[in-house]
């Protein structure tokens, strides 16, 4: 009897959120007495529960592009709303909402043969959410002292991703939809990290080697250029060291070398 | 240093839903509209998009269509959501400013979808406070879109015009009255839909309709194969709701109208064919003198 009670405004939008978000039959069920009308109320259930996973769906997919091209429609769909019962946004701007699916998406049953696909799943996010940023000109960045008279700057939206697997390529292999690449591409381990900016052009990123990846993220935490010099080069020798740092971070385009400006 | 743009009227034409990807083209080749209409929150975390928006403003009338404030929620209007808009309207000084007569907020969960509301004593006053409150923190009204329905609950009292006509009446707010969805509830309802449009257009007056919206639909069928309208918003308008657009502006007189397209989203120059219907109805009604 208690069940066709009326609702209040509040118990009903908990619960019908609820119910459009359980997976269980049981619990995507409502109190028939609460509806009427030409249809049944598991009707129109049943198309707003089409459209709130469906909404969420889209949106990751906008963001991962190639996760998609990898595991297929199917899949990716299942994947997504699967993380958006267990992560729904709390705002409305769904563009900016999907960070979490990267690391959800390793764990997946299913995906778990797919090494790379968290990885892959961060490059991407990162590339998304740099798209909806503003470029920003590369003098407004603070500057690093690299000799007398010389400064040297970073593009002010760069940021860093460490990597194990060449992401990059895979990401471009995947939207080629070129297989053959994806799976050899897929078996190349190596430490490394991607370096991930926006100018006027657009999005960017660079593969960096691990020596230049550590020193960029030593630079990128605060640290003084000589020092993060030091604390990255390691093993290698001085001349190898000079030439990585000097292609992948000094000529790179989010660098920019200028006399002192004082 | 550019200051606030000046609020540019929404004129009385016909215009076109802008979706983002059809942003750059406009942007780029400034084609025939008469004005255009946007989701903000599709610009509240896209500085990019939002930079372009900006530069197609200048040429062109702007309305926010929102569909996240949740005027319906039990639990209030997110006072964040709304200073996200507050912020947008300053910056874009849109003509007009609009959300929807339902919810999709819960507790911490935003549903994208317009989840319908029981037409109760309760919900008029939840929805009342909520609409108000939004007003004052934007400063300006809002119009409040009539959505699609698909279910009805039993506890509902009130006809959804009226009660979207108290909303309008105790709030001051406008109304955006959107024919495709009269037409969809009323087919899923098993009501017939001019009968239903006349009961809307009797009880508001044409200064509050402050917009009208067309857009297509989908025909389905639901699990025990009645037929079901879903609006999706992607497909032509189809003819009868054409007709129900004629018998609305017969009542209200010439009203800014907006063609939305939102799935399945075709080239730019099939919104400004549809959007070219929709004027020659408006031309029409200017031809033979407004009804009043």
């Amino acid at each position: 009897m208690a069940q066709h009670t009326e609702p209040t405004l509040a118990e009903l939008q908990l619960r019908m959120s609820r119910a459009l978000l359980a997976q269980e039959a049981a619990a995507q069920a409502l109190p028939p007495g609460w509806f009427t009308g030409a249809h049944p109320g598991a009707e129109g259930m049943r198309v707003h529960r089409n459209t709130v996973l469906g909404s969420f769906a889209a949106a990751l997919r906008q963001s991962y592009p190639a996760l998609e091209a990898l595991v297929g429609e199917a899949f990716f769909d299942r994947m997504a709303v699967a993380f958006a019962r267990s992560a729904p946004p709390a705002e409305p701007q769904l563009a900016a909402w999907g960070e979490g699916f990267a690391n959800f998406t390793g764990g997946f049953p299913g995906a778990e043969h797919l090494g790379f696909i968290t990885e892959l799943a961060h490059f991407e996010w990162q590339l998304d959410e740099l798209g909806r940023a503003l470029p920003l000109p590369i003098g407004s960045a603070p500057a690093l002292q690299l000799a007398e008279g010389l400064e040297l700057r970073f593009a002010p939206t760069l940021r860093l991703l460490p990597t194990q697997y060449p992401v990059a390529a895979l990401r471009e292999a995947l939207l080629d939809g070129d297989a053959q690449r994806v799976a050899l591409l897929a078996g190349q381990r190596g430490e490394g990290g991607q370096a991930l900016w926006r100018d006027a052009a657009g999005v960017h990123s660079r593969t960096l080697r691990p020596e230049a990846t550590q020193c960029l993220a030593l630079l990128l935490a605060g640290d003084e250029l000589q020092a993060a010099l030091e604390a990255a080069r390691g093993e290698t020798r001085e001349s190898d060291f000079m030439a990585i740092i000097t292609a992948d971070l000094l000529q790179a385009g989010f660098t920019l070398i200028s006399g002192a400006s004082s | 240093m550019p200051g606030t743009p000046q609020q540019r009227p929404v004129p009385v034409q016909a215009g076109i839903g802008l979706r983002l990807p059809h942003q750059r083209t406009v942007l780029e080749s400034r084609p025939v509209a008469a004005w255009f209409e946007v989701h903000p929150e599709n610009y509240m975390a896209d500085a990019d998009a939002l930079a372009q928006l900006e530069g197609i403003r200048a040429d062109y009338p702007l309305s926010l269509h929102a569909v996240g404030l949740s005027l319906g929620s039990a639990e209030g209007v997110s006072r964040a959501h709304a200073e996200r808009l507050a912020a947008l309207e300053r910056r874009l000084a849109p003509g007009l400013v609009s959300d929807h007569l339902s919810w999709s907020v819960s507790g911490p969960r935003y549903l994208p979808d317009l989840l319908p509301l029981p037409y109760t004593d309760e919900a008029l006053a939840v929805v009342c406070r909520n609409v108000a409150q939004a007003q004052e923190w934007l400063g300006r009204s809002l119009l409040l879109e009539n959505p699609s329905t698909y279910l009805a609950f039993a506890h509902s009292v009130i006809p959804e015009h009226e009660f979207m006509a108290e909303v309008a009446r105790r709030t001051g707010c406008g109304v955006l009255l959107d024919v495709n969805n009269v037409y969809v509830s009323a087919s899923n309802q098993g009501a017939d839909a001019a009968a239903t449009l006349a009961a809307w257009l009797a009880v508001l007056t044409p200064a509050q309709v402050g917009e009208i919206h067309l857009a297509g639909h989908a025909l389905t069928t639901t699990t025990t194969g009645a037929p079901l309208r879903i609006d999706d918003h992607g497909d032509h308008v189809c003819e009868e709701v054409w007709m129900l657009y004629a018998q609305a502006l017969a009542a209200l007189g010439p009203v800014p109208t907006l063609i939305e397209w939102d799935t399945r989203l075709p080239a730019f120059e099939l919104l400004q064919a549809e959007a070219a219907i929709a004027q020659r109805h408006l031309d029409l009604l200017d031809a033979h003198g407004a009804a009043h």
